[in-house]
């Protein structure tokens, strides 16, 4: 197998520099990653260019006169996103951007006491069903949990100077979606709404009924069911919402890679093309007369294409990366909430190299798809289908399920921060596990053309 | 010259190959023998199964049966093939946007072969002022030029050529014949296909006639013409038998008397019309002579 073998990728070599068309697809692939990054980097802020935060979400309270708690048992939760929430609050006021504390469970982070946008301090890792108890004393708000409603344990105390005597109380949910994408990032995941039940529900002192807003403008379609004088079971559904302080999100280093999917295409079609232009022209005879080891003809490809596909593509990553830094401040993504980032940090350097090695590992599966169909309009059309159809079908499958098991999972390996977006939301949290199924496609593809090729006359 | 150095001897071989497509069946126990030396002619009607013989020799593509050996060996055990056989099988097998000169390139590189190489043979075949064109810019006579010098490339013992006439100009024709039999007697095995007798009547040796896949005549040019002679002075002998053992025997003497009387090639040309008359797959149009 390894006989001979440099002088076949020497050939193979020859072959693609040798073809002009092969030389411009790759550097177009490469201008489409710089030109989208500019282009995304020449933007508005997104989702933060009215407030620093965002603050969306049903909220079903009632007003709270001095000293008090409230006790919930979130019995179920049904969101999509990790950072989805389910739990109580006590807020200032009934409108967006008022100071508030809240304590929840999520669907992925435990339990969490969150504060104004900018505290969030880590309970235990209990999902629901599970109580929950939050209590006013003074300025000082108290957290606590319990498995079984009598023995309670406390998450932590934020302490809300300058909080009025009546705030309001209740219960929320959140379900974090458009909100937690980076503005660098378009956002083909659809998040179902976010619903928490509750029962046991508990108020101190009994005062003026119930009421629910949404806050934010967060308007569900359907209207909030009708609750009693003390409601003890209370469902919230929040359609899309989201309680969270602008924060570094990695948009200065998102952007640079915002053509990922745009550089994508052309390379698809370039492994692709780069077997099946060989039988379409007959040439693929001549190429195994003169080596008539088919695996390693084949591999000798891979590795050319492997090559020269990441070097490209890694240069107009790091590329775009420097290109956009000045842009990005220019447009407000500057210290002290977005940090200069550095290509000595490690998750810079990951989301870069990764998304060469995505795009490799993408035209490696073309090119595996091209061995097996041998013909390049076919295999053009089946890679660019099996990577985007996933995209297509989302919003109509409602769950994570087609983008988490499509090839672009490959993705995941650009995620910065756990809350991002579309694209990682299927993997959020494990960087690796999209990007080890698309090496599985790519050695499935390859492996499946290396088969074909032996068996098959050309 | 370096045919001592030469790793395989220049034969090729066929023991028993049989290949279907479907339900067509392409070769059918094929049997030969391909010496070095001479030129040897591989004819039969279209679709008699000589490319598809050809393939199977270049382990392109598999044989149902039989074997195929070059030089003792299979193609496909062979680390550096284009050093042992050189090959032209479809002149327009070429990527369109590639230079002449780029797609001998990467086939030298593929065997170890030296790039100067590839100025040789293109200077030989006479492309050398094109060799930086794009190949499908090329008319289809230069392609088949550009085909003989890829098969020439390894400097190879055994050479194979699928209709090389194919597309080229009466000059073209001429020069052909003249380089397959340099080729031959520089003790290179060198094996021709052609649909058509007439174009290798003067430059082969020795004669493969396959008709559907048989194997109709395995015979020298002149004992075939001889037996053509012999033929046609018995007249009702119908058609002619497909054995070259047969034809050996009254061989020398005829041959002699068929050139003083001038009919040798319409005799050869016929001779080669009744071996294949009923093995032509496609009879609705004679070959025209």
């Amino acid at each position: 197998m390894m006989d001979g073998f440099p002088d076949v990728m020497r050939a193979e070599w020859t072959k693609f520099r040798s073809v002009p068309v092969y030389l411009g697809t790759l550097l177009g692939a490469a201008g489409l990653m710089v030109l989208f990054a500019v282009l995304i980097s020449s933007g508005s802020p997104g989702t933060y260019d009215q407030a620093p935060y965002v603050d969306r979400f049903r909220f079903t309270h009632r007003p709270l006169t001095g000293d008090g708690s409230i006790v919930a048992r979130v019995a179920g939760q049904r969101a999509d996103h990790p950072w989805a929430m389910a739990g109580v609050m006590i807020k200032e006021s009934a409108t967006a951007g008022a100071p508030y504390a809240v304590l929840a469970v999520t669907r992925g982070h435990g339990i969490r006491l969150q504060a104004r946008f900018t505290t969030d301090i880590a309970g235990s890792d209990h999902k629901a069903p599970h109580w929950l108890k939050l209590t006013r004393a003074g300025t000082v708000i108290t957290g606590y949990t319990s498995t079984d409603g009598s023995v309670w344990r406390p998450v932590g105390t934020v302490t809300m100077t300058g909080l009025p005597s009546t705030v309001e109380m209740g219960l929320f949910a959140t379900s974090p979606g458009a909100e937690r994408a980076v503005p660098m990032r378009p956002v083909l995941m659809r998040t179902r709404p976010g619903t928490a039940v509750f029962d046991n529900v508990s108020v101190t002192a009994p005062g003026p009924p119930w009421r629910t807003d949404d806050i934010g403008g967060a308007g569900s379609p359907e209207p909030p069911p009708p609750l009693g004088i003390e409601p003890t079971a209370v469902t919230v559904t929040t359609p899309a919402g989201d309680i969270i302080g602008q924060a570094d999100d990695g948009s200065r280093v998102i952007a640079a890679v915002a053509g990922s999917i745009a550089g994508l295409l052309p390379l698809l079609a370039l492994g692709s093309a780069f077997v099946t232009a060989e039988y379409e022209h007959g040439l693929i005879r001549t190429t195994f007369a003169a080596r008539p080891g088919r695996v390693q003809v084949l591999a000798a490809k891979a590795v050319v294409l492997a090559a020269t596909v990441f070097t490209t593509t890694l240069v107009a990553g790091l590329a775009a990366f420097l290109i956009t830094q000045p842009l990005l401040r220019l447009q407000g993504f500057r210290p002290p909430t977005y940090p200069d980032p550095s290509l000595a940090d490690p998750t810079v350097l990951r989301v870069l190299v990764g998304t060469a090695a995505f795009l490799t590992l993408g035209a490696v599966l073309a090119l595996g798809v091209g061995a097996i169909l041998r013909h390049t309009a076919a295999a053009v059309t089946t890679t660019i289908v099996l990577a985007m159809a996933p995209v297509l079908v989302t919003p109509m499958a409602g769950g994570p399920w087609p983008q988490r098991l499509g090839p672009l999972a490959g993705l995941s390996i650009q995620q910065i921060k756990e809350t991002d977006d579309a694209f990682l939301l299927p993997w959020a949290g494990r960087t690796w596990t999209g990007f080890t199924l698309l090496c599985a496609y790519a050695a499935f593809a390859f492996a499946g053309g290396c088969v074909l090729m032996r068996r098959r006359d050309p | 010259m370096n045919l001592i150095e030469r790793p395989t001897a220049a034969t090729i071989e066929t023991h028993g190959l049989r290949k279907h497509y479907g339900r067509t069946l392409a070769v059918n126990d094929l049997t030969f023998t391909v010496v070095p030396g001479r030129v040897t002619g591989f004819v039969g009607p279209n679709g008699a199964g000589k490319s598809t013989t050809m393939r199977m020799i270049l382990g392109l593509d598999t044989p149902d049966e039989g074997r195929a050996l070059v030089g003792g060996r299979p193609y496909r055990g062979l680390r550096t093939p284009l050093r042992h056989v050189g090959a032209l099988l479809d002149a327009n097998a070429l990527h369109p946007a590639r230079r002449a000169c780029d797609h001998l390139l990467w086939m030298a590189h593929s065997n170890g072969i030296p790039a100067r190489r590839v100025d040789e043979v293109l200077d030989q075949v006479g492309l050398a002022t094109v060799a930086r064109r794009r190949a499908g810019a090329f008319s289809l006579g230069m392609k088949q030029r550009l085909g003989i010098a890829a098969a020439l490339l390894g400097d190879a013992p055994v050479l194979m050529f699928d209709e090389p006439v194919n597309g080229l100009d009466p000059e073209g024709i001429r020069w052909i014949c003249g380089l397959l039999r340099g080729l031959a007697a520089q003790g290179r095995a060198v094996l021709v296909s052609s649909h058509l007798m007439s174009e290798l009547e003067d430059t082969a040796d020795h004669l493969i006639v396959i008709g559907r896949g048989r194997l109709l005549a395995d015979t020298s040019v002149r004992d075939l013409r001889a037996q053509a002679s012999g033929g046609r002075a018995q007249a009702s002998g119908g058609r002619a038998q497909a054995s070259g053992e047969r034809a050996q025997a009254p061989g020398a003497q005829t041959q002699a008397s068929g050139e003083r009387h001038g009919l040798e090639q319409i005799s050869l040309e016929e001779a080669y019309l009744r071996l294949t008359r009923d093995a032509t797959e496609y009879t609705a149009t004679e070959d025209g002579t």
